[in-house]
């Protein structure tokens, strides 16, 4: 298959129609990359006060450009003026995003919140693999190269940052932080607005968070490819249904970590009636889970006329000692379930350093030379050997916390060797 | 000769009779499931932290409106060191309900009763293990305003400073992970008047009194607030004000007929008046009150007055069977203290869920923290009246099983001497038999069908995670079910066990039929001519 065409070529021309098509202003390409800009900057950068935004937006010295239309909406609408302020010279945001955050204003900040608990879970999650998930603060694209290859790295970071968004917002409605969230997404009949909430109450909170989580994090897979190459086409369709697998698949583990917690308040207190509801887990839960997946992550081929997605029926990296065909066959035909990460290519080397894919390489990072993981010195300096140093290590120790602020350290002194990757 | 009217009217008539009863019982379950939402709802809230600056002032902290608080981090000062007062001056702040698409939302009087419950996430640091029980102080305000006050506004409602355990396990213990936590039941509101709450919180740590010392890195608090649904009570109120007239109604016909007898009414009768009476009670519909007044009280209220139904619906069926004993004893079985033992169960048993009822949600009153189960006395105590009334449940149900296991010895040895008997007599009997068996098939068929139902419910409830866009909405459907179906059955019992005036034109000829029967029956004390005839009937089978 010849999707090794790298993507961001094939996209570049698509950026003027992605981003021309309701809002222009501050959509710009992204200034020193060739990789697209992304929504997941606001995750690295958070969002600017609408007050200070509004100020370079009017005056034009934004960090994107085009806003001519800015000022004669202004005069339309204050809502929608200020709406515009916040939403319109935010970085990253496909036409379709923005949409959203103009309906929303307000929840840009928790979307913003959801990426970093995003970034920050995957960071943590793979501190100690080759790939540490680095990022690159001046890049819009955050990822660069790994978010286009399309490899289980981009999966995962697709999964996290879309389940990240899901559990900020679900928290920022519970908080009354987001007014705006749903009363009753679910449900057929339209029963919203006060008199419905009298009536018969509001959704849960995680439906609303879900489901904005689909609208604004699947909007940039679901502008449809306008080049005029088929095979281009293709491949783009096939990356996005691969993102959009992976979207919802960091979705269905926030929903399947719900915990349910009941109440009985009958007569004098019994259980004869009993109200449930479900609360959020921590997401240092859903990152673990996310990892899991990524561990078992499916390697997917999209044969040609086919709409649904298929196991790749050889995958000699998971599937190298498992595909003999032996008490493992049957693993094979399992077809894809909804929470699995998917991938279409294997991940590239991230042993060297690549400054033209933005992969950082793993010297320079502190190894364990004893250990047998991951981390452990062997797999991480991918046999270049190490470095050794012999440093003083001051950390906090025995602490005693008291809720909220109070923490009460001993600072112990530890002499230790210092592995890094040559 | 007379009897009840179920024994003297036609296949025809009851039949049509029972088919009207059920399609009001069907009405009855169509209603709660399909017009009634879920009968209640219950939204987390997220507590917003905001900081006191001064020291522990009484001003109210809210979350939105002019003047709001802003929100702070807890995490930011997470690494500080010396933050002790931190602590002190954190208010997690919930301001209910909170607004949806924009509206901000208020609670109306339909909603009936508010339930708060907390629920703490608490990461784990290996640093810093909780225990798995901490006892924890909470300093709670609930505070209260309307529409149309100004945002600052807010009226005290109540506070207290109270202790609660918290469970705290952890399987995974990875850092950031959260325990799982007991939830902390916080309070209990008996009527919802008023607009817009406000619950401020603290968690003070004073190390004299080893107050909140051992709390582990508290990350978010979150209210769970339980209202009922305003749709479900209106469609529950409405059903109270149909079948309360109903009640009332067939309550007053009863009691005519009854009088229009020449004999004072009989044990049974007083019971099914009883009956109705405190079903009358139960169908009263104060909740229009609630609309208007500030009645705190409609909690213990709705609880006493289901006790005494079911006091009622106890008491009943004791006396029914012990009436249809068919045994030979005299004029005593007319009195309600031939049952002194056996109602001295359901006494014992209501009584001690009344004063674990008082204890609960009688303190509630005056303080809505209030809960009995937090201290280690409490729980003892209401434990002690729960098990009593418990063992006072099994006392009476063996009391009970026994009396009917009886009755049908008894109906067994009438049935083989049956054919040997005058028709008059027969009949008499096989009245009694009709009577009895009727009542136990319809009492049978609306117990099993309540345990049935609750029996779903709990299943149900369990699927509710995986099945929300279920279509009939099961919960308000058993509960307006049951509801429709005893009063239904008290309604057939009264009008169906009501005296028989149909056949009074008969009776001069029933006597005249007795006669020779008189002559046999020589011995038996002359009786006026009204008695109830099962207390007649268990006379004559006492000589059989």
């Amino acid at each position: 298959m010849g999707l090794h065409v790298p993507l961001p070529v094939l996209l570049l021309p698509l950026l003027p129609l992605l981003l021309g098509t309701s809002l222009g202003p501050g959509l710009g390409p992204p200034p020193a990359s060739a990789a697209n800009a992304n929504w997941m900057y606001l995750g690295l950068v958070g969002v600017p006060p609408p007050l200070q935004q509004a100020a370079p937006a009017l005056a034009g010295s934004g960090d994107g450009d085009g806003e001519g239309g800015l000022e004669v909406l202004v005069l339309e609408d204050p809502e929608l003026a200020e709406a515009r302020a916040v939403c319109g010279s935010l970085p990253g945001l496909v036409g379709a995003q923005t949409n959203v955050c103009m309906e929303h204003p307000s929840a840009i900040r928790p979307i913003a919140e959801g990426a970093r608990r995003g970034i920050l879970e995957c960071q943590f999650q793979f501190r100690h693999e080759r790939w540490n998930c680095s990022t690159n603060e001046r890049e819009q694209s955050v990822f660069g190269y790994i978010l286009e290859r399309g490899s289980k790295e981009t999966a995962f970071i697709y999964a996290v940052t879309s389940a990240g968004v899901a559990h900020a917002v679900t928290q920022a409605c519970s908080g009354g932080e987001l007014t705006d969230c749903g009363c009753d997404p679910g449900r057929a009949d339209q029963r919203t607005t006060p008199q419905g909430w009298k009536w018969g109450g509001c959704s849960d909170n995680l439906e609303y968070g879900l489901q904005f989580s689909r609208r604004f994090v699947d909007a940039p897979e679901r502008t449809k490819a306008n080049s005029g190459d088929p095979k281009a086409r293709k491949a783009y369709a096939v990356r996005a249904r691969m993102n959009l697998h992976n979207n919802e698949a960091g979705r269905q583990v926030v929903s399947s970590l719900l915990r349910m917690h009941c109440r009985c308040h009958g007569v004098s207190g019994s259980c004869e009636l009993k109200t449930c509801w479900r609360t959020l887990p921590a997401f240092s839960e859903v990152g673990d889970l996310l990892k899991r997946k990524y561990r078992q992550a499916v390697q997917i081929t999209n044969p040609r006329g086919r709409r649904r997605m298929r196991r790749k029926s050889k995958n000699p990296r998971s599937g190298g000692n498992q595909s003999n065909r032996g008490g493992r066959g049957n693993k094979w035909k399992r077809s894809l379930s909804k929470g699995d990460l998917v991938h279409i290519h294997k991940s590239p080397d991230y042993c060297v350093t690549d400054p033209s894919r933005g992969i950082a390489g793993t010297s320079g990072r502190a190894c364990n030379k004893t250990g047998s993981g991951a981390q452990s010195c062997d797999l991480l300096c991918c046999g270049r050997g190490y470095n050794t140093q012999v440093v003083k290590h001051v950390e906090r120790c025995h602490c005693k916390f008291v809720w909220c602020c109070y923490v009460t350290c001993k600072t112990c002194e530890t002499v230790m060797d210092r592995h890094t990757c040559k | 000769m007379q009897g009840t009217i179920v024994e003297n009217l036609s296949g025809r008539k009851l039949s049509v009779l029972v088919a009207l009863l059920l399609l009001a019982q069907v009405a009855c379950f169509l209603i709660g499931g399909l017009i009634a939402p879920t009968p209640s709802s219950a939204y987390n809230v997220l507590g917003t932290n905001c900081v006191d600056t001064g020291n522990n002032t009484p001003r109210w902290f809210y979350t939105r409106g002019h003047g709001a608080c802003r929100n702070l981090e807890l995490s930011d000062y997470k690494d500080q060191d010396s933050k002790l007062e931190m602590a002190n001056k954190v208010v997690f702040v919930f301001q209910i309900p909170v607004p949806r698409e924009n509206v901000v939302l208020d609670y109306s009087r339909w909603q009936q009763n508010l339930i708060g419950v907390l629920q703490f996430d608490v990461a784990y640091h290996a640093e810093n293990e909780m225990d798995s029980r901490t006892i924890i102080t909470i300093d709670a305000k609930l505070g209260y305003r309307n529409k149309g006050d100004p945002d600052d506004a807010w009226k005290p409602y109540a506070s207290a400073l109270e202790e609660r355990s918290l469970d705290c396990v952890i399987d995974n213990r990875k850092t950031d992970y959260y325990y799982n936590c007991s939830i902390v039941p916080l309070f209990e509101l008996g009527s919802l008047h008023h607009d817009f709450y406000l619950l401020n919180i603290r968690l003070p740590v004073d190390h004299f009194k080893h107050m909140n010392e051992k709390l582990g890195q508290l990350e978010n608090m979150w209210l769970i607030t339980i209202n009922q649904n305003g749709g479900f009570t209106k469609v529950w109120v409405s059903l109270k004000t149909v079948f309360f007239p109903f009640i009332v109604g067939i309550m007053i016909w009863f009691w005519k007929r009854v009088h229009q007898l020449a004999r004072p009414p009989a044990l049974l009768e007083y019971m099914l008046i009883f009956l109705g009476g405190a079903l009358t009670l139960l169908n009263a519909p104060l909740e229009y009150l609630t609309l208007y007044f500030d009645m705190p009280f409609m909690l213990l209220l709705g609880d006493i007055k289901q006790g005494i139904f079911y006091s009622a619906l106890l008491s009943f069926w004791l006396v029914f069977a012990g009436e249809h004993m068919m045994v030979q004893e005299d004029n005593r079985h007319n009195h309600l203290r031939v049952y002194w033992k056996h109602l001295s169960a359901v006494g014992v048993g209501c009584l001690s869920l009344f004063i674990f009822d008082m204890c609960e949600r009688g303190i509630q009153l005056r303080n809505p923290f209030y809960s009995i189960w937090v201290t280690d006395i409490g729980t003892n105590l209401a434990l002690t009246f729960i098990i009593l009334a418990g063992i006072s449940a099994g006392v009476y149900f063996l009391f009970l099983s026994y009396m009917i296991w009886k009755v049908f010895q008894n109906i067994s040895a009438k049935r083989s001497v049956l054919p040997g008997m005058s028709s008059v007599r027969r009949l008499h009997y096989e009245g009694v038999i009709y009577r009895f068996k009727f009542l136990m098939l319809a009492t049978l068929l609306c117990a099993a069908m309540t345990v049935v139902g609750f029996i779903l419910g709990q299943v149900a409830e369990g699927r509710w995670k995986w099945d929300e866009s279920l279509e009939i909405e099961y919960t308000s459907a058993f509960f307006t079910g049951v509801y429709g179906m005893w009063n239904i059955y008290i309604f057939a019992l009264l009008c169906l066990y009501a005296p028989s005036h149909k056949k009074w034109p008969v009776e001069s000829e029933s006597h005249s039929n007795s006669v020779s029967e008189e002559i046999e029956f020589s011995r038996l004390p002359t009786e006026p001519s009204e008695i109830s005839s099962l207390a007649s009937f268990a006379r004559k089978a006492a000589l059989d």
